[in-house]
């Protein structure tokens, strides 16, 4: 499975631009359009998106009609706009998009929510790659140059999570959460300690940062 | 107590009191004039009686008639003419009287001097009594007294009977009056309850409502005067609502153009910490922020220019050539990028004005034309009969963007507009600038003509 694709239409730059390079960073592929006919006219050619970032105020066509060709092909929706007023948001939500975020956001929030539509929808790209390293998150199987090694289950799901959020610092509570869940109120350090384990086992000692007082970051060094 | 209750009381009492006095005077003279009638009556009778009487008497008298031949005779000579109510007596004896009452207790005939009347209650009757003494022939010592004693009681029942047909006649009028009196108040007071009503429709929100109350009266008056008052609140009410709307707008469109860039700088902040990026990745990061923060300086300068325009006119009587030559050196480079021509006709010498307002103006509106235009095209700035005109030959705005052009954050081409480094309130600016000159902004356009764009100066 290749990486899901992102459609992005918002008419402005500078926060279509930040979105873009963070969807790319953390590996995602994305196509951005400011003008919401000129993305209805390229989904008459290319319509294989995994999920749609709307605005809703667009030149063109304005977010809520370009819905109608996001349902003709499948594809999921998320509205972001400036609108608060709660009459739009329980039209976009009525019309059946997956979710809605209002601006201004967070970066971190609507990455999650990103992956919980993607999952949602069954569409979620479980393999994930790093390097010379493939990880399948369904299968659960860890591959280096093309040779499996074997992980404990603990320190797998820590590199999976790391490497689904590839270049982007994760906080120890979200990787405590993500793996024993929301209710678990364990020792921190707990997560120190499999980060260890994986930095000493995979050889990732520069790659696996600690970012202080927050978390961790697996970096990809493109020089 | 409602107003046609009081009228209606007020009325009905001074009709009773009215009605009361006048029924009162008038019994009171049929009391006396029947009551003066029937002493007339009895003093007529008797004065007749005692002439007779006297007459009959003296005819009949002889000197040498013994005293009880001559009791007889006047017994016999008044009998002839008495009826049942009269008393004749002499010297200080009763010699005819058919009734059970002794007039001469009432009436003193010692005092006798002609006829004397009395009229009063015996036994439970009303009674009269007129007598006089008369002299006759041949008794001087001995006066006769002549009574007419009358029971007048029939009259005063009669009396009592008028009295109460007059009360009943005056209650009867009392009560039709009374009738009619609260019928007419409440229909000359109905114009008020529709004018009450209207006000209550107006008090709940109903600005719209008028009072259909068209009498000629001072009600009527009130009621067109009521009207206007109306009319002047929901011209207001509605200027106020319009401001208000207006208003929110406006900070609708504040709020929004002020998240976009705050949502881009926030979201640049995260990547920024939270992303690994190489150091090019990272200075273009640092860039964008520094555009979207230079942005936002301008809407906030713009926004407050806005805001505290008209605070601060400073109006002088300004050399028009000077003004179009500021204009012309402002957007010179501006020209020369887009290669437009710039044509600058001056016929108006003197104008009063803000000039650095003015010139703020017309840079912004010569800049807009040169967006319009195309390569070569030419863009003129004139300046006749107290009007300032910007016209081009450019791709022209449609009829209803025209009328929302002025309005703040109002964007034709909004992401041409942006590229551009617009914040959408240019023309908003140039019109409060034009209204608080004073000056009218007029704007004419056609697509693929161009568009003139006109500041009429009045009053100077």
């Amino acid at each position: 499975m290749a990486a899901n694709r992102i459609l992005i239409v918002e008419d402005d730059f500078s926060i279509s631009d930040t979105i873009a390079l963070n969807l790319k960073y953390v590996g995602y592929e994305y196509m951005v359009f400011d003008d919401g006919r000129k993305a209805a006219e390229y989904l008459l050619k290319d319509h294989s998106f995994d999920l749609a970032l709307l605005d809703i105020m667009l030149p063109g066509m304005d977010g809520f009609a370009l819905f109608s060709y996001m349902e003709k092909y499948n594809i999921p929706v998320i509205y972001m706009t400036a609108k608060t007023d709660s009459e739009s948001e329980v039209r976009g939500l009525r019309d059946g998009a997956e979710d809605y975020i209002v601006k201004p956001f967070e970066m971190v929030t609507l990455l999650v929510r990103i992956e919980k539509v993607l999952a949602r929808t069954g569409r979620i790209n479980q393999i994930y790659r790093f390097q010379d390293m493939i990880l399948d998150a369904e299968n659960r199987t860890l591959t280096k140059a093309g040779e499996e090694i074997k992980l404990p289950p603990l320190e797998f799901d820590v590199l999976s999570v790391l490497m689904r959020n590839k270049n982007r610092t994760v906080s120890r509570e979200r990787i405590l959460n993500e793996i024993w869940g929301e209710d678990y109120f364990g020792d921190i350090r707990t997560v120190d300690v499999r980060v260890a384990n994986v930095r000493k086992k995979l050889n990732l000692t520069d790659e696996i940062r600690t970012i202080s007082k927050t978390g961790y970051r697996l970096e990809e060094h493109r020089k | 107590m409602k107003l046609w209750k009081k009228i209606s009381l007020i009325c009905g009492s001074v009709l009773i009191v009215i009605v009361t006095i006048c029924s009162a005077i008038l019994l009171g003279q049929t009391q006396r004039k029947i009551l003066s009638l029937t002493y007339e009556q009895a003093a007529e009778k008797q004065k007749t009686l005692a002439f007779s009487f006297t007459e009959t008497a003296n005819h009949f008298y002889e000197e040498d008639d013994s005293e009880a031949v001559a009791y007889a005779l006047l017994h016999y000579c008044f009998s002839r003419i008495a009826d049942s109510s009269a008393v004749l007596r002499v010297g200080e004896e009763t010699v005819y009287s058919q009734i059970g009452i002794r007039p001469e207790e009432y009436l003193l005939p010692e005092e006798f001097q002609g006829q004397q009347q009395y009229s009063g209650k015996i036994d439970g009757r009303h009674i009269l009594i007129v007598g006089s003494t008369e002299n006759l022939l041949g008794s001087p010592d001995k006066p006769c007294e002549i009574y007419i004693v009358e029971d007048i009681t029939p009259v005063y029942e009669n009396l009592t009977k008028v009295l109460w047909q007059f009360i009943l006649i005056g209650a009867a009028c009392i009560m039709v009056g009374l009738l009619f009196i609260i019928i007419l108040v409440r229909r000359s007071l109905r114009p008020l309850a529709m004018l009450q009503a209207s006000a209550s429709h107006i008090a709940a929100g109903n600005y719209h409502e008028r009072t259909k109350v068209c009498s000629g009266d001072e009600v009527g008056m009130l009621a067109s005067d009521f009207n206007r008052m109306t009319e002047a609140v929901e011209k207001h009410i509605n200027e106020l609502t319009d401001k208000n709307k207006r208003q929110e707008l406006f900070i609708g469109g504040v709020t929004h153009e002020f998240k976009t860039p705050l949502t881009a700088l926030l979201l640049n902040i995260d990547t920024l910490q939270n992303t690994y990026m190489e150091e090019e990745e990272r200075s273009l990061f640092l860039e964008h922020m520094e555009r979207q923060c230079k942005w936002l300086e301008r809407l906030v300068q713009k926004l407050l220019k806005l805001i505290t325009l008209g605070q601060k006119l400073d109006l002088k009587r300004t050399a028009v050539s000077e003004l179009l030559e500021k204009v012309q050196e402002s957007v010179a480079e501006n020209l020369r990028a887009r290669e437009v021509i710039l044509e600058v006709h001056c016929k108006t010498e003197m104008l009063t004005l803000d000039a650095d307002l003015m010139q703020s103006v017309l840079v912004n509106l010569v800049d807009n034309a040169i967006k319009a235009s195309a390569k070569g095209q030419t863009v003129v700035l004139a300046a006749y009969d107290n009007v300032l005109e910007v016209r081009d030959q450019g791709i022209g705005i449609e009829q209803e963007e025209l009328a929302h052009i002025t309005e703040p954050f109002y964007m034709v081409d909004k992401s041409r507009s942006k590229k551009q480094g617009g914040v959408g309130l240019g023309l908003a600016l140039v019109k409060e600038i034009v209204k608080a000159h004073g000056a009218l902004l007029e704007m004419e356009s056609s697509p693929g003509i161009g568009t003139t764009v006109r500041i009429h100066f009045t009053g100077q």
